[in-house]
Parts: C-alpha cells; sequence; structure tokens
C-alpha cells in the first residue's frame, strides 16, 4: 500500500487527534488535503469507500459499480421520473470514475455568484485563476490530440460539429501518460488519469497527511458551538469492521463529502441551517447513440475526447463524445430478443455522444430511512426543450459525420430515424422526462454558500455560518449550476478556502 | 437489511426472460454459457435492497403479463418466443412509465450479466483488451503517479 494511505477495515484506525479532519477524499477532500499538508498541518482524510489498487480494477461495469460506486451506481433523484445519480465511493471519489475533463469556472458565473451571493472576498478571481493555474500544471492538464489519445468517436463528433458549424474543440483532461483504453470510468488501469488517489492525495501523504479508506464519518461532534471532533464507523469486511472510531480536530473539521453526503451529514450532526439541503441542482443528460457505416469502437481512445460548446450560451446545453461502456450501451438499443441482438451485432459501429443541460430545476437532499438519503428532483418543461435541442443537435452532427442511423431513444419518437430530413421528430418530442433515460452527473447544491446566514449554509469562506470550525468543501457549496465540468472548479475553490486556513 | 433470495423458481424465471431479452448467438455466441438465472439470483441478492425489490417485482410483472395485458390464462413461459418477444417489446413501449422503468431496468441488468462478461469484451475489442496494438503506445514520459 502507498506509504500514508490506510485501510481502516485491515489495519484500524489509530489517528485520534489531527489538526485538520477532512471528510471525503474526491475533488474537494483531495485539494484540501494537498493544501493543507503543503503548509505541515497534521492532516487526516477519512474516507468511506474502499482504496482500490490499480491491479484489481476491472473492464465489467457490474464490478466496476460494485466496487466503485455508491449504492453500486442504482443511486436515484425522484421526481416526476427517476433519474440515476452516479457518484463515486471510493478513495479519491468521483474523480476516480470520471474523465476528469478540466474546466475554469466561467466569469459570468463566478460574476453571479459575486453579484447575487456575495462570494467576492471568499472566492476572488485573482485566487482562484492562481489555484488553476497550479492545479493545471500539478494535476498535468492536456488536450487530447488526433492520432494519440483522440478516438474515433471523437474525431467524427469533430467533423460533425464542424460541418454543423457549431463551435468545439478537444477535451482538456488531468492525464499524464494517457494509453487511450477508454477505462476513465472503470478506474484508469494505467495510472495516466490524474484522480486525487494517484496525486493530490498521495502528494498530501507525501507530506505526512494520512488517509483512511473504510471510514464513515458518522456524526460531527460539535461543542460549545465549535466543531472539535467527527465520530463513525469502520466499514469494509476486514476483522476491524463496524468498530467506531473518533478523531479529534484540534483547528477545523473539513467536509467534502459530496453533495449528497454533506448535507445529511450535517443534519444528521444535528447542525440545522436554514436551507440545508436545498438549492439541490445538477446537470442531467443523456445520450444519442447513431450506428455507422464502419467500425468506430468508441472504447478505443479517450473516454470523452471532444466536446461541442457552441450551445452552450444560447441554448444552455454542452455536448460531449462519451464511451458508454458495451454492457450499458446494449440496453440502449431498441427492442428485445432477436431484434435486439441484430443491434447489439452492430454495436462496434455505434459511436455515443452526451448532451448535459445547465438546468434551472432545483431539488432537495434530506436523509431517509429506507434509502439512506433522498433526492428530489423533477426537471421543469424549459429544460426538458433543452434537453431535445440538444439531441436534435446531436443526431444532426451524427448525420452530418457520415451516420446512417440514429438510435432517439425517447418514449414516444419513432425508435431510429435514417435521414437529415427527419430530425424534426426531436421539435415534436416530449416534454415529459419520463419519455427519456436521463442520467445526473455533475451535482451541486444543499449547503450552498452566500454572505447572508437566513439563505445560505456557510460563509464566503466556506465556514458553515454560526459555528466554529467547521468548513464545507465540495460542490455543495455552489450557489448555481455551473454549466461546465465541475471537478476543477471544485479543486481550485477548495484550495483557496483551505490556504486560508493555513 | 437482509439480502433478498430468489426462489429456484425466480431463478428459472430470470433465466427464460433473460433469454428471450437478449437470446444465445448474440456477439457470434460467445457469451451463450452464461449461467443466467444464477448470475440475475447474485445480483438481486447485491445490495441496495431496493434495486433487488426491483428487480424481483420486474421478473413477476414480466411473468405474468399475458394475465394482465391481454387476460390470456397462460405465463410468460408458456409463450412461443415470437410471442415472448412481442410481449417484451409491449412492456419496453408501455405506456405506463412504472411499467417501462421496471422492464428497461430488467433489460440493463440482463445486458449488464449477459454481455459483461471479458469475452464479449474481447469480441469487441473494447479498451483493447484483444488486440493492445489498438491502444496508443505509452509515451516516454510514462508513468502518471506523482512520487
Amino acid at each position: 500500500m502507498t506509504p500514508g494511505f490506510h485501510d481502516a477495515s485491515e489495519a484500524g484506525l489509530d489517528a485520534d487527534a489531527a489538526d485538520f479532519v477532512i471528510i471525503g477524499s474526491g475533488a474537494g477532500g483531495g485539494a484540501a488535503a494537498r493544501a493543507l499538508a503543503k503548509s505541515g498541518a497534521r492532516v487526516v482524510v477519512l474516507e468511506e469507500g474502499p482504496l482500490v489498487p490499480t491491479d484489481k480494477l476491472s473492464p465489467l461495469m457490474r464490478t466496476t459499480m460494485a466496487t466503485l460506486f455508491r449504492n453500486q451506481g442504482k443511486q436515484a433523484a425522484f421526481g416526476k421520473a427517476t433519474t440515476p445519480i452516479l457518484q463515486g465511493r471510493c478513495v479519491g471519489g468521483t474523480t476516480f470514475v470520471n474523465s476528469a475533463i478540466v474546466w475554469r469556472l466561467p466569469e459570468k458565473v463566478l460574476a453571479k455568484w459575486h453579484a447575487d451571493h456575495g462570494l467576492a472576498d471568499g472566492l476572488p478571481a485573482p485566487a482562484l485563476d492562481a489555484a488553476y493555474a497550479t492545479l493545471e500544471e500539478e494535476m498535468s492538464e492536456r488536450a487530447t490530440v488526433e492520432g494519440d489519445t483522440a478516438g474515433r468517436q471523437d474525431l467524427r463528433m469533430r467533423d460533425g460539429a464542424a460541418r454543423a458549424g457549431i463551435e468545439g474543440r478537444m477535451l482538456h483532461r488531468y492525464e499524464r501518460g494517457c494509453r487511450g483504453s477508454a477505462r476513465c470510468l472503470h478506474g484508469c488501469p494505467n495510472e495516466a488519469k490524474q484522480s486525487t488517489t494517484i496525486n493530490y492525495l498521495e502528494r498530501a501523504a507525501g507530506d505526512g497527511a494520512a488517509i483512511f479508506a473504510h471510514a464513515r464519518v458518522d456524526r460531527i461532534v460539535v461543542e460549545n458551538r465549535r466543531a472539535g471532533a467527527v465520530s463513525g464507523t469502520i466499514v469494509g469486511r476486514g476483522p476491524n469492521a463496524r468498530r467506531p472510531f473518533r478523531v479529534t480536530a484540534r483547528r477545523a473539521v473539513i467536509v467534502a463529502a459530496s453533495v449528497v453526503q454533506s448535507p445529511n451529514l450535517l443534519r444528521r450532526s444535528n447542525i440545522l441551517r436554514p436551507e440545508l439541503g436545498d438549492h439541490f441542482m445538477a446537470h442531467p443528460g443523456t445520450t444519442v447513440m447513431a450506428i455507422y457505416p464502419e467500425r468506430v469502437n468508441m472504447w478505443l481512445g479517450a473516454s470523452q475526447g471532444y466536446e461541442v460548446l457552441g450551445l452552450r450560451d444560447t441554448v444552455g446545453v454542452k455536448l460531449e463524445s462519451i464511451n458508454v461502456p458495451p454492457e450499458v450501451a446494449a440496453a440502449r438499443l431498441p427492442g428485445a430478443g432477436r431484434r435486439l441482438a441484430a443491434f447489439i451485432d452492430k454495436l462496434e459501429r455505434v459511436a455515443a455522444w452526451s448532451v448535459a443541460v445547465r438546468s434551472e430545476a432545483e431539488g432537495r437532499i434530506r436523509p431517509s430511512l429506507l434509502f439512506g438519503d433522498r433526492v428530489s428532483y423533477a426537471l421543469t418543461a424549459r429544460d426538458m426543450d433543452r434537453v431535445r435541442q440538444g439531441m436534435k443537435a446531436l443526431a444532426q452532427m451524427h448525420f452530418l459525420a457520415g451516420a446512417s442511423e440514429i438510435i432517439t431513444g425517447v418514449h414516444g419518437l419513432p425508435e431510429t430515424i435514417s435521414s437529415i430530413d427527419q430530425l424534426g421528430v426531436f421539435d415534436n418530442a416530449p416534454l415529459d422526462p419520463r419519455a427519456y433515460s436521463m442520467v445526473a452527473t455533475h451535482l451541486f447544491g444543499g449547503c450552498r454558500a452566500g454572505r447572508d446566514p437566513d439563505s445560505s449554509v456557510v460563509d464566503p469562506e466556506l465556514k458553515v455560518h454560526g459555528l466554529d470550525g467547521l468548513y464545507v468543501m465540495d460542490a455543495s457549496v455552489f450557489p448555481t449550476n455551473t454549466g461546465v465540468n465541475p471537478q476543477h472548479s471544485i479543486m481550485a475553490i477548495a484550495t483557496v478556502a483551505a490556504q486560508r486556513l493555513v | 437489511m437482509r439480502r433478498m433470495k430468489l426462489r429456484r423458481f425466480e431463478v428459472r424465471w430470470a433465466e427464460i426472460i433473460g433469454r428471450a431479452l437478449v437470446p444465445r448467438g448474440v456477439l457470434g455466441g460467445v457469451v451463450d454459457d452464461v449461467a443466467l438465472g444464477e448470475e440475475f439470483r447474485r445480483e438481486c441478492a447485491e445490495p441496495p435492497w431496493y434495486a433487488g425489490l426491483l428487480l424481483r417485482f420486474s421478473l413477476w410483472l414480466t411473468w405474468l403479463a399475458p394475465f394482465w395485458t391481454s387476460f390470456r390464462f397462460r405465463t410468460f413461459g408458456g409463450l412461443d418466443e415470437d410471442a415472448r418477444e412481442k410481449l417484451l417489446e409491449r412492456l419496453l413501449e408501455a405506456k405506463s412509465y412504472n411499467v417501462r422503468m421496471a422492464i428497461m431496468f430488467l433489460k440493463i441488468t440482463v445486458c449488464t450479466l449477459v454481455l459483461g462478461d471479458e469475452r464479449a469484451l474481447r469480441k469487441l475489442n473494447a479498451y483493447g483488451l484483444a488486440d493492445e496494438a489498438e491502444l496508443v503506445p505509452a509515451r516516454k514520459l510514462g508513468g502518471g503517479r506523482t512520487s
């Protein structure tokens, strides 16, 4: 095991105190750990999920979901439709199982946060810019490249976007030495994708931080209006499983447990703030798959290699290529039995592109006796209109890139269309989210930041209003969604907030 | 929470329904020997509990579908191959969202169990498992770790 990393289930949890106790090891927790450990502070990171060695990673989604994802990938938001929510639950959090796409927070979004939520002092643009620059260097930000890491479906998307006259670019990712094995979503088998696991947490461990896997925090201990410790339970299957633990935080507890878990952890700890768990937002999305005359093999090259930006400000959607794993892609093909089998035999010729919507819908997060966490979220008609506009653009680009058949994937529409003249079907697609197969990946809110203690959970410096020694540093503090992939912004914001504590 | 345990007859139903959804011979027959019923039983026993419950519900819903869709005194097992496929297609396009969602979950699970097999991935050369030459040659600057 890498020095500084421990499996509490196997070896127990021998840390009883630290300057900073960080709950969660994903983008926020990893960045905070890096900044604090670098300053010489004693840091303990507690992660509920396992530490999975690279040689134990699997190319099978079933195994991957069972090992690396929360609720085995079967977590969902409930509203008019049921929307699966994908979150990593392992050392590295979602950074271990995402595509590590790099986007700075758009200036317009930051300006709105400053103007409407009073975050100018806490998250000033120059400090964020400095954090971005450091991250881009240390986490090794690079664009996918034709003839190198870009896959065939990425290049088709580039061609389709160019022919449609819509602006796009090769995706920028945190990677070093990518071989295009297309397994970002399974955990990179080549240790090329820069998750916090192999980068910022490892750097933090090098500076003395202790990272514990299988350490689930159940409660933040607050005494005299100060968070002074956390208590929890060791999970997993080792000899120490089910043992309780307590770690004292001499200077602060930092919650970076994710958008769903952070607000519920505060609530379970009786830290009740106005609007805690409210203002949940996301970038829900769906895919449009197309069949090409020749072999595409979307499972070679970067897991995600190209993005289309031209509709971001006008329609509110971002389009990306994505290699949906074969077993999942097969389920999205039409029909059953021999008809489905005939489609599956064409899988090598399928390309999948996704639309992610900057939705206006807001939901809420609450603990649930039955489900553990319950997320309520219902997309609006305007959101669904954006979805169908994005799907229409994807279908158009597919045809312009040479696809012979588009799989619409919408209940009530023809299963497939085979001519660009049929794109109009998307204009009449239902506005009911139950007609679509959507997934929510980028999540925001629940502990939103703001100056006003009556309408926010944390202040502009990400400290919980009215309490000392308790901070939240993950996407739950985002007052709005961002319209772009959030990992880079989460890491930058956590870096800025953590550096202030040094 | 106790793990969901399918009865033997339910495992048999899962095999029959699963093979009607994804028949043998797909991808050149490389995964024809997958014991689908047994895999389904294992999947139902995995957490979270509500996913296992939904899978079990979807099994019963499908097995009894001839009763409630066309008032025929038959089960799914009593239908011939064509009728089974037609029924599954009809359920996947059902007006009721809850029915559609339940059967879609069944379809996703069956596809994951049948095609989530390294032989299927190799057949597709997914992730370069069959032919590493299709991957980008390891760069000289190599190793991704920081230390």
